[in-house]
């Protein structure tokens, strides 16, 4: 090899052309083979002898003229690179063309490359094969989605329903043990089961009717949420802010809470689950806010490289390191009744939407003294 | 509510237990007349189809949606495409608050859609809305 002119002398670029995988063949103008690597004798197990001088087709592909598609045809005719697939034995080889042209710009012949491409192809199909098992999973999840909504919520319709026709019907057997036809023991008899005993079995039975309706709503929101589209679009987070925290003076009155706001940097989000974010983390720090001081809110925002981070603070009741985690989980919620009550299913469903608009959400807490929820989005 | 006598009320509905609050709650409603209960969307087309043209004004159906055989929205598609029945009025009352099945059966032409458990005040209010 000579380096000032980056020129290979003969044997160098045989050896070169030779430790290639690939099968590299140089054809004249009437496809016949005039050079041929070493990977040629290995794939095809044919001596040098049996390859140079011999047309392609009849080398490859056993035939007596050139495949349908024949890529060195192609090429011929269109005079830039052409490809052909073809599966055999199992294999599926891919052949590259490219076309050589003499002086006058004449087609004068062709380097064809031959790549066995059967791993490609197989993890091609399996990609495949997952994307339509992921398609499939989604219509069933859909499935399940609508079993759930009238399946479930039928009978609990049947349950809703006929405890109010009960305790109608409790008011009025009262009403009718009013008289004073009736004997004293019997009217406080029936005084004791329909004021008390049934009263108090139905509001049971309503509360955890309630609790099922509540529960089959918010993973109906949930998994909804994965079907709506973002459109994300520059926020003014002030704005946002202070729509949201109009919408919630009610509640932050009521619990007499102070919010204080900084100046926060525009971001890149659909406006709808920028709001949705928003409202659930002020809303989470009214309700679980701490019992022994006035709850104070402090909402502020950096901008961070090519995002944004929005830190919500309070100084509620905080949460356990323990549980840190699992506040994003749904499975979490569906197995204690008492934590459920907690944070339903808001959190999980905030992070959603903040990835769903290619941010992320986090908190740190500290059980007794409060947390800090992080918002970062695309700036 | 004004005179609601001469209202005939169709009911069709799968669920046996849906049927029987929604009677009830037609008759705390002050709707006494008994409504025709339907099984299901077929039984109910086969009805309406049969016996309420030329007076489709007299009948308000109240119309679940999942229902075997004929479901609520392919019935009400077919009441609405048709010039001899679309005037009827239909409620669409099911178990969903789906909001495409909402707006599917908006489109389609329902006058009113209410969720189960039905509350009698939107009950009442959605048929003097209707004009009954």
């Amino acid at each position: 090899m000579t380096d000032q002119n980056n020129e290979c002398d003969e044997p160098v670029c045989q050896k070169i052309l030779d430790t290639l995988t690939d099968i590299v063949l140089y054809l004249d103008l009437d496809c016949r083979v005039k050079f041929a690597n070493k990977a040629v004798e290995r794939i095809f197990r044919l001596s040098h002898g049996e390859i140079i001088g011999r047309p392609c087709y009849d080398m490859l592909h056993n035939t007596t003229q050139p495949l349908d598609g024949c890529p060195f045809k192609a090429a011929q005719k269109s005079m830039r690179r052409e490809r052909l697939e073809v599966a055999t034995e199992g294999k599926v080889l891919e052949f590259t063309v490219d076309p050589m042209a003499d002086a006058e710009g004449r087609f004068c012949g062709a380097v064809e490359i031959i790549t066995d491409i059967t791993d490609r192809k197989r993890l091609e199909a399996e990609k495949q094969l997952s994307l339509e098992l992921l398609t499939e999973k989604k219509k069933e999840m859909e499935d399940f989605l609508y079993l759930v909504t009238h399946d479930l919520r039928s009978p609990l319709v049947n349950v809703q329903g006929f405890s109010q026709v009960i305790s109608s019907g409790c008011a009025a057997l009262r009403e009718t043990a009013k008289s004073p036809e009736l004997p004293q023991s019997v009217r406080d008899s029936i005084d004791a089961i329909a004021a008390k005993r049934i009263p108090d079995a139905l509001t049971f039975i309503n509360d955890s009717a309630l609790v099922m309706q509540d529960s089959i709503s918010s993973l109906l929101k949930y998994f909804r949420i994965g079907a709506v589209e973002m459109r994300p679009e520059k926020l003014a987070a002030n704005e946002a802010l202070q729509s949201v925290l109009h919408a919630l003076r009610f509640q932050l009155d009521e619990a007499g809470a102070t919010v204080k706001v900084a100046d926060l940097p525009p971001c890149t989000a659909d406006a709808d689950a920028l709001r949705h974010i928003l409202t659930n983390l002020l809303a989470n720090a009214v309700k679980y806010r701490g019992k022994s001081r006035p709850l104070v809110i402090t909402v502020s925002g950096v901008k961070n490289g090519g995002a944004v981070i929005y830190n919500i603070t309070d100084n509620g009741a905080g949460i356990k390191a323990a549980d840190l985690p699992n506040i994003w989980r749904i499975s979490y919620h569906n197995v204690t009744l008492g934590v459920a009550k907690r944070f339903s299913i808001g959190l999980p469903l905030v992070r959603r939407l903040a990835e769903k608009n290619s941010g992320r959400i986090w908190a740190e807490s500290k059980e007794g003294q409060g947390s800090t929820f992080f918002i970062e989005l695309p700036a | 509510m004004s005179d609601t006598t001469d209202i005939k009320i169709l009911l069709a509905e799968d669920n046996d237990g849906h049927a029987w609050l929604l009677k009830d709650l037609l008759r705390r409603a002050g709707i006494l007349n008994e409504p025709l209960r339907f099984k299901d969307g077929q039984e109910a087309w086969e009805y309406i189809s049969t016996n309420t043209a030329g007076h489709v004004g007299d009948y308000v159906l109240l119309l679940d949606i999942r229902m075997p055989k004929l479901d609520g929205a392919e019935l009400l598609r077919l009441i609405k495409s048709s010039p001899l029945f679309k005037a009827m009025s239909v409620i669409m009352v099911t178990c969903g608050d789906n909001p495409q099945e909402m707006a599917q059966c908006s489109k389609l032409g329902c006058a009113a859609y209410l969720s189960k458990p039905v509350e009698l005040e939107k009950f009442k209010q959605t048929f003097k809305d209707l004009g009954l």
